[in-house]
């Protein structure tokens, strides 16, 4: 007994050896770096900063705006998200896969893209204004859209509705159909059976989905930024603010230690949560649980839902793809526009105007991008599993329910103070990355990780211990159980973990605009560039080039729901 | 009248003919077994009835009113599945008392109904065990509690002890008997095991490939099996392809294994021929003998079963223990009656 006990600690140890080493190399140091740094530069008592940020009352609302804005983005986000996860885990119909694909596109999209591209649909200038103006003979734009709440909110749910289709749909769709058939014969409506059986069953991944979605909206920045206009500030924005444009530093590190203690409470609390909420599930091939939407009820529920699905997610990428194309030229009084199609902006993509040596033409970005992204979800993948693994297989260990929430740090981190962190802490020997590209995939993988984690964990738990049993009495050692029972069980998981490694690697903005070398811009990085140069010309290219970003993820996304299908398969 | 009847049932998944114009009725306090080989349709006809799924066409009735257009969670039923489905988000208290709580009970006569129904189903004092500790015989036990529960109308169990082994099995066999006599339930109970049927049922139904093969009592299925698959089903393997003659006042059919003499009057034409593996003996003492070498003995307890071979065919006999029998190898002689021993079925 006593012998299993320490090899099943050395098995852990191992397992846990390279993603925390990687955490304390990549996140704690060169946050304790820059920690120090903003503190050193304090003349009188560090109390100081932390009485500011308590008795102000302008950061006080900062950080109440940010709780409501983030509760409320992810409640809406969920009210649209689990109907949704619902059409795509029980039913099955023609397009399902390519709307699976179109549903992944949003997440990867650099905030400011989505923002230009809301103001392309819903602002003063948009495609809806302009064509109610038209119609209506109005002379103002009838919808005002941008620096509003409800800017935000729909950003936000525009932005992460994809992550409650993806997690908690792969959990529903293995979900025992039997389960809610054993409670319908007992007696229970069709809503009293979703009320108490399903969404109990459901609520470990409901949970793991909010957590996540609460947490992106907590930290959100370029949506605030771009659409809420200057009315609005979460933490994050405000940390930008203090750091870049008043330099007060102490302020600014105070502000990201309430940050990180907010993700640390509420990533605790969803650990205690969720080990009491996850049962061993007999899961079902997908076969077996979906079907066609037959009854009229099924089909106007599920042509409905696609249709707001694809209206809220594909109207604004649709709208900018379009403007992408389309020449606009304003009159003189400036209430008439023409407009034209033209691909003036994709030409201008592959040539590098600025004769500059570090300058690369913008075409190349596409590919540093998509190195940047394989390689992040490989580093992803190297850490998560292991990590995963670890804490799937001894939930009561007092260690792991330690480093549960730890793991999750790097997401409820200011990215203004992670890539500040880089910079000025892996400069110098033995860790002198200063000129390295490999400092862009490191920050990603960061982000990536606790991603990886959280959506591979609650699917490595939910296989039934006697199949580990089964596989260790055949003989098989715990390395292989994982290979051979677990892996290909959670297959469809690490597909996804993967799938979203390499999407948060694409969009990644924040950290990567301070880091990424000027030689090797990536996509967001480029878009940006554009976008705050004046002009025509480079708003369109921006657009192009936004438009380019978007079809290689749905390009992507759609390969993987192929690859899916034809290699790996569901059991 | 009828408690339950189907009236020309039929179910299609996609091209699969999962039931075909299946009709029968149920009468109230009756145990009626769906016996069948896996995939002849007969938890189809389960979830149609549990009004899971709708039947392409036909009707199922409930005391002469249709049930068309009555939801599942209305009808009244109960249905145990064959891996139990418990809740694992409940406890054992919380799974039995979901259907009772639905029906509006008071919390203090669910509490009473509970320990009730645990007693019944011999687990008494378990309310707030947690389910997913239980053994497979405790779920078993706790599924049929869950549905006993709410005095279900009828129902309806889905090879509820498939997943068991056989000594639990037989004793759980027993005991749901006694639950269901003493509750004076009608139920539908479904296997692929004739033992299980025979033993609990008041009818059998036997089917094949989604139609009904045969409806009967247990002992007059197993007496007079309506077709060859009925009779291989039940483990009745002697079965040999023949031809019915008529010639000099005489009746007989010719097998692999010879010609077997038939009382007077039997039609001519191709048949499938019968030889029950019962009352025959294995010397001359009955009218017909037949004569053979034996390939095996084997001991069953108070019976035992020989193999023989006539002419190349295979052919099996089953005798009480205390009766000597050559070893394999030997020459044997065994006589029957062909009025008792011999049954025919018409050849397609």
């Amino acid at each position: 007994m006593k012998l299993i006990g320490q090899r099943g600690n050395a098995v852990a140890a191992l397992l846990w050896l390279l993603p925390l080493t990687f955490l304390a190399v990549f996140y704690f140091y060169p946050l304790a770096n820059i920690l120090s740094v903003s503190f050193s530069r304090l003349d009188g008592s560090w109390v100081a900063p932390f009485l500011q940020a308590f008795t102000s009352p302008s950061i006080l609302h900062v950080l109440g705006f940010t709780f409501w804005q983030a509760g409320l983005s992810t409640l809406l986000t969920l009210a649209l998200g689990i109907p949704g996860a619902y059409l795509l885990a029980r039913y099955q119909f023609r397009g399902k896969s390519l709307l699976q694909a179109l549903m992944g596109i949003p997440f990867v999209m650099p905030t400011l893209v989505v923002g230009v591209a809301f103001n392309a649909l819903l602002g003063s200038s948009g495609w809806v204004n302009l064509a109610l103006m038209d119609w209506f003979d109005l002379v103002a734009p009838p919808i005002r859209f941008s620096n509003t709440l409800t800017a935000i909110l729909v950003a936000h749910v525009f932005y992460n509705t994809t992550i409650v289709l993806r997690m908690v749909g792969d959990y529903w769709s293995h979900l025992d159909p039997r389960l809610e058939q054993a409670a319908r014969v007992l007696g229970a409506n069709q809503w009293q059976t979703m009320r108490q059986v399903t969404i109990p069953l459901l609520l470990p991944a409901i949970s793991a989905a909010s957590l996540l979605v609460f947490l992106f909206d907590f930290t959100s920045f370029g949506v605030i930024l771009v659409l809420g206009g200057p009315r609005f500030a979460t933490l994050e924005v405000e940390i930008y603010y203090q750091t870049v444009s008043l330099f007060n530093l102490p302020l600014a590190a105070v502000l990201s230690l309430i940050q990180l203690a907010c993700t640390l409470g509420m990533t605790v609390l969803y650990s205690r949560l969720s080990t009491r909420l996850t049962r061993p599930l007999s899961i079902r091939p997908q076969q077996y649980t979906q079907r066609r939407p037959i009854t009229w009820r099924s089909k106007l529920f599920a042509s409905m839902l696609v249709g707001i699905l694809v209206i809220l997610l594909t109207f604004p990428l649709a709208a900018l793809a379009l403007r992408s194309f389309t020449h606009v030229s304003t009159g003189r009084d400036q209430t008439t526009a023409q407009s034209g199609f033209t691909l003036d902006y994709y030409r201008e993509l592959t040539i590098n105007r600025r004769q500059s040596l570090f300058y690369a033409p913008p075409a190349a970005s596409i590919g540093i991008s998509m190195g940047y992204a394989g390689l992040t979800a490989l580093m992803a993948m190297a850490l998560g599993l292991p990590s995963a693994w670890a804490l799937a297989r001894d939930q009561s260990s007092s260690f792991n329910r330690l480093i549960d929430p730890i793991l999750m740090l790097p997401l409820g981190t200011s990215a203004v103070t992670l890539g500040l962190g880089f910079i000025v802490a892996l400069d110098q020997p033995p860790l002198d990355l200063r000129a390295s590209w490999l400092l862009v995939p490191l920050a990603h993988t960061l982000v990536a990780f606790p991603f990886v984690v959280r959506s591979l964990t609650p699917a490595l738990r939910s296989i039934r211990p006697r199949l580990h049993q089964a596989g260790a009495v055949l003989g098989a050692s715990p390395a292989q159980v994982f290979l051979k029972i677990d892996l290909p069980l959670v297959g469809r998981a690490v597909l996804v973990a993967s799938t979203f490694a390499f999407t948060i690697s694409l969009g990644e903005f924040g950290a990567t605009t301070l880091i990424a070398r000027p030689e090797f811009p990536t996509l967001p990085v480029a878009i940006y560039r554009f976008l705050s140069l004046p002009g025509g010309l480079n708003y369109g290219q921006a657009l192009a080039l936004s438009t380019v970003l978007m079809a290689i993820t749905a390009a992507g996304m759609i390969a993987i729901e192929r690859f899916r299908i034809a290699e790996v398969g569901e059991f | 009248m009828p408690a339950l009847s189907i009236r020309s049932v039929s179910k299609s998944f996609g091209t699969t003919r999962a039931l075909i114009d299946i009709s029968f009725d149920v009468s109230p306090g009756e145990i009626v077994a769906i016996l069948g080989p896996s995939g002849c349709g007969k938890s189809t006809l389960l979830t149609l009835i549990a009004g899971l799924e709708k039947p392409d066409t036909g009707e199922i009735l409930w005391d002469g009113t249709s049930l068309s257009s009555v939801p599942s969670h209305l009808r009244g039923f109960g249905l145990m599945f064959q891996d139990f489905a418990l809740f694992p988000h409940l406890n054992i208290q919380a799974n039995i008392a979901f259907g009772l709580h639905l029906s509006g009970m008071a919390s203090q006569a669910i509490r009473g109904r509970v320990t009730d129904v645990l007693a019944l189903v011999g687990l008494p004092g378990l309310e707030s065990r947690d389910v997913n500790t239980l053994s497979g015989g405790e779920q078993q036990r706790v599924a049929l509690a869950r549905s006993l529960a709410p005095r279900p109308r009828l129902l309806m169990l889905d090879e509820p002890l498939g997943s068991l082994d056989r000594s639990l099995r037989e004793r759980l066999v027993g005991d749901l008997r006694g639950i269901l006599h003493q509750t004076h339930q009608t139920a539908i109970y479904v296997t692929h095991d004739q033992e299980e049927a025979f033993t609990l049922a008041d009818r059998v139904i036997v089917m094949n490939h989604g139609q009904i093969e045969q409806i009967g009592a247990p002992k007059q299925i197993y007496s007079a099996p309506a077709s060859p698959f009925v009779a291989r089903f039940l483990e009745l393997n002697n079965l040999l392809e023949g031809e019915v003659f008529q010639n000099d006042n005489q009746t007989t059919v010719t097998t692999s294994i010879g010609m077997i003499p038939l009382p007077q009057g039997t039609p001519s034409g191709k048949v499938f021929v019968l030889l029950r593996p019962d009352r025959t003996s294995p010397d001359a003492s009955l009218p017909f003998g037949l004569q053979g070498t034996v390939t095996d003995v084997s001991f069953r307890g108070n019976w035992q079963r020989l193999s023989l071979i006539i002419n190349q065919t295979p052919l099996t006999f089953d005798f009480p223990s205390d009766e000597l029998l050559p070893a394999a190898g030997q020459p044997i002689t065994i006589s029957l009656d062909p009025a008792e021993s011999v049954q025919l079925f018409q050849a397609d």
